[in-house]
């Protein structure tokens, strides 16, 4: 449930970012979570909603683009969703893997009036 | 309506926090352990066994983070350590904020290691940097060997990895192997320690790595 302080980081810059550009509310939050962020897209938006309450993203949507973890095969190169927690690689069966993703968890941009 | 181009780290003042912390622990030559497990794997006998090891010239200082009871600090005071307990009451990591307010009363400058036991969670915790030198995951072949599998955050952003309890092969289905390379597909740098808390097998290795990394080796 660390989805909480990230919200609330989430409407500190959103506060900055009015500041700085003088908008009267936000309409949607772009964001971009990478597959080893450990961001709960669900529990965030369920936080969010929370959170908002009485700012000027408190009608806001949260759009979060989610990366999606691969698994790349160091025995043979084959690249392949993690989802389901292969054991092996499905092409050469090598335990070589290695786990492609980014921990970063980035805001893009607001839509604003 | 207009789109205003941000591109910025949510974590970032975490980060920023962090990076104060850090300066300040390496002004006064501190090294900072975060350590990272679930329940019941072993981190507060893992602290034991380090001050035990390194006796009253360690100048070790715990922090203690558990969502309820005072009861880890207690075990780590019945042997002499000095330890600082937080109760988060619900949170479910530590934070920054936290660590900077159970410091107002430690001199630094006087102590040669600090551990962080975080809260019991392979989840939360990962995310929140709290100035540490390493990182330490601390799993037991209890646990099974999927979690880094299911848990790989917890093993990607850490230096070291302690596999507990090893006493207890040869009695449950655990095989070594296949932890090892899951741990590996996460960080491939991982230097992985097989001990037991409980035997005193393999322990030495660790308190070696750590004196090593105390030494800034």
């Amino acid at each position: 449930m660390h989805e909480f302080s990230m919200a609330m980081d989430i409407l500190r810059i959103v506060a900055q970012e009015q500041g700085r550009h003088g908008f009267a509310r936000v309409e949607s939050v772009r964001l971009r979570a990478g597959a080893l962020s450990g961001v709960d897209p669900h529990t965030l938006h369920w936080a969010f909603e929370a959170a908002r309450q009485g700012t000027c993203a408190a009608d806001a949507t949260l759009e979060i683009e989610m990366e999606a973890a691969q698994l790349f095969c160091r025995a043979c190169g084959h690249r392949m969703g993690a989802q389901a927690g292969p054991s092996c690689c499905g092409q050469c069966g090598s335990r070589d893997l290695c786990l492609e993703g980014s921990s970063g968890f980035e805001i893009l941009s607001l839509e604003v009036d | 309506m207009k789109e205003i181009r941000i591109a910025r780290d949510v974590f970032g003042r975490n980060q920023e926090e962090a990076a104060g912390l850090r300066g300040r622990f390496e002004a006064s030559g501190t090294l900072v352990v975060n350590l990272i497990g679930s329940p019941g794997s072993g981190k507060t006998s893992l602290i034991e066994a380090t001050g035990r090891h390194l006796g009253e010239a360690g100048r070790l200082v715990v922090i203690e983070g558990d969502v309820e009871t005072q009861r880890d600090a207690e075990r780590l005071e019945a042997l002499g350590i000095r330890a600082l307990q937080i109760e988060t009451h619900g949170a479910c990591h530590l934070d920054v904020e936290m660590i900077e307010e159970q410091l107002a009363g430690v001199a630094l400058d006087e102590v040669d290691l600090l551990i962080i036991e975080n809260i019991g969670n392979l989840i939360c915790p990962t995310a929140f940097d709290l100035g540490e030198a390493v990182r330490v995951v601390v799993a037991s072949t209890a646990e099974g060997v999927d979690k880094p599998l299911k848990y790989p955050e917890a093993y990607h952003g850490a230096d070291a990895c302690v596999l507990n309890k090893i006493d207890l092969l040869g009695h449950i289905d655990f095989d070594v192997a296949a932890f090892e390379s899951y741990a590996r597909r996460a960080n491939e740098a991982l230097r992985i320690f097989r001990l037991s808390c409980t035997s005193g097998e393999g322990i030495g290795a660790y308190q070696q790595w750590l004196a090593g990394q105390m030494s800034g080796k």
